[in-house]
């Protein structure tokens, strides 16, 4: 074994010793507190879970919320993505922008959320979160990744007076991803965990944020225990699957970039 | 080569931190053929090559060019995860001149012609190097200037690009940077030694 996947391994093995540790603890103090409605012990937690898989609302609730918070995360993707890279570009769109961004990012979640209820309603609330929990991290990203764009080739594309179109696309793009790429492993579990929390606050129904509320209501404590379960299993399942389609498509991006293969010619 | 492509510089200086590496610097280029830049690490070869592609500013005097300028640079350059042929080929546009052959051509006169979908990034330095003089020269420029173009290229392969750039002379401005030693060139228009 290369000392590379030894240490893999080895990073693994202690992953899953911590995990151990975190369900040892859980199983110690459900013990200690010894009320199922305060505080469920992880047998408790599977079997409301188990309770809750025979439902068609369980899976309803997840499709509700995957939908939704999918919906704004992308979305404050493509809309980050395009102005960050306009704001890279530009100082004058930068500067046009920032203020906007600025007061995104000091606002806080709590008050977004009862703001978009009142504005727009609960139903667009949870996508409407997701959207500017992205948006500002990917807009930064991007104009970080486009900024530190390699000086040599930006020069090199001068002398062969290369259109901006090819700068944007063999210089500029290729900065910004990997900005991107860390703005879309960051933003994934936040995105996510502040989708639910609007769901919990707008009282949406059919999402898993409402059963939260629900669960809440009824002092269902096992049950809330079950659905948290369920959004941290999503939110870490989402992280990894986004981390692999950004991995995908950067190799996509590789081999578009190659240009298409052709042999060899006469000079 | 338009008849007018010419470089023209006038008692050119240029100094770094107050210590002048050229001073009142006088010559004229305007006939295809090579000309050659000597001197030893730091003497002021690559500095002149850049103010005469407009990339430095002078201090004093001055430089007129007129042609197209393509440049290859000490070190190459390239797109990284795009292939040597594509780096080659995406210098064209619309106001190019005339090519002087195609990327695929260029590319096999350098010994390149099996590497054509090879990535930069998957290259020798060598390689990587052939490609940016191919580049160069696929930018149909009138005036090229060249920054010790071999110093990464083994010999065999330096006779091979040596060629192409000589072809290239014949109706261009070939401008060779060098820091002496042996020369793959037989002929040279002149010499400027710094």
């Amino acid at each position: 074994m290369t000392p590379m996947k030894n240490k893999k391994r080895i990073g693994i093995v202690w992953t899953l010793i911590g995990a151990a540790f975190l369900v040892l603890l859980w199983v110690i103090v459900s013990a200690v507190v010894g009320n199922r409605w305060i505080f469920p012990s992880p047998i408790e937690t599977l079997q409301a879970l188990g309770r809750l898989s025979t439902t068609s609302g369980f899976y309803l609730a997840i499709l509700g919320s995957l939908l939704s918070i999918v919906a704004g995360f992308l979305a404050g993707n493509f809309v980050g993505f395009v102005i960050g890279v306009a704001s890279g570009l530009s100082e004058r769109a930068y500067s046009f922008v920032k203020p906007g961004m600025s007061l995104i990012k000091a606002t806080p979640v709590a008050s977004f959320i009862i703001l978009v209820l009142i504005w727009l309603g609960r139903a667009v609330t949870p996508a409407v979160t997701a959207f500017l929990i992205v948006l500002p991290v990917v807009w930064q990203n991007v104009i970080t990744g486009i900024r530190s764009a390699d000086k040599k080739l930006l020069e090199t594309a001068q002398v062969f007076k290369l259109s901006g179109l090819k700068k944007l696309r063999y210089i500029y793009l290729p900065a910004a991803s990997d900005g991107y790429v860390a703005a879309v492993r960051t933003t994934m579990g936040f995105a996510w965990k502040a989708g639910v929390a609007a769901e919990v606050l707008s009282g949406t129904s059919r999402t898993l944020g409402g059963m939260i509320y629900k669960t809440k209501l009824n002092i269902e404590t096992p049950e809330l225990f079950a659905y948290t379960v369920v959004v941290v299993a999503i939110s870490i399942a989402a992280e990894f699957g986004a981390t692999a389609i950004m991995k995908a498509a950067a190799k996509k991006q590789k081999r578009a970039l190659r240009g298409p293969k052709e042999g060899a010619a006469n000079a | 080569m338009p008849e007018t492509a010419y470089i023209k510089a006038n008692a050119l200086s240029k100094s770094f931190d107050g210590e002048n590496v050229i001073s009142g610097l006088n010559f004229t280029f305007d006939k295809p053929g090579i000309y050659v830049i000597e001197g030893e690490s730091g003497s002021g070869k690559t500095t002149l090559l850049r103010m005469i592609a407009g990339l430095t500013a002078p201090d004093g005097g001055s430089i007129e060019t007129r042609g197209r300028i393509g440049v290859v640079f000490q070190e190459p350059r390239l797109f990284e995860n795009v292939s040597l042929l594509e780096n080659v080929k995406l210098v064209a546009d619309k106001n190019s001149g005339e090519p002087f052959g195609t990327p695929e051509g260029l590319l096999t006169a350098v010994g390149l012609g099996d590497s054509l979908g090879k990535t930069a990034a998957e290259s020798s330095g060598g390689m990587r190097q052939r490609t940016s003089i191919c580049r160069a020269i696929y930018f149909a420029p009138d005036i090229l200037l060249c920054d010790e173009p071999f110093s990464a290229i083994d010999d065999a392969n330096a006779s091979l690009s040596a060629a192409l750039l000589e072809r290239f002379s014949e109706t261009g401005i070939l401008i060779i940077a060098t820091h002496g030693g042996k020369s793959p060139f037989k002929t040279a228009k002149a010499v400027i030694v710094l």
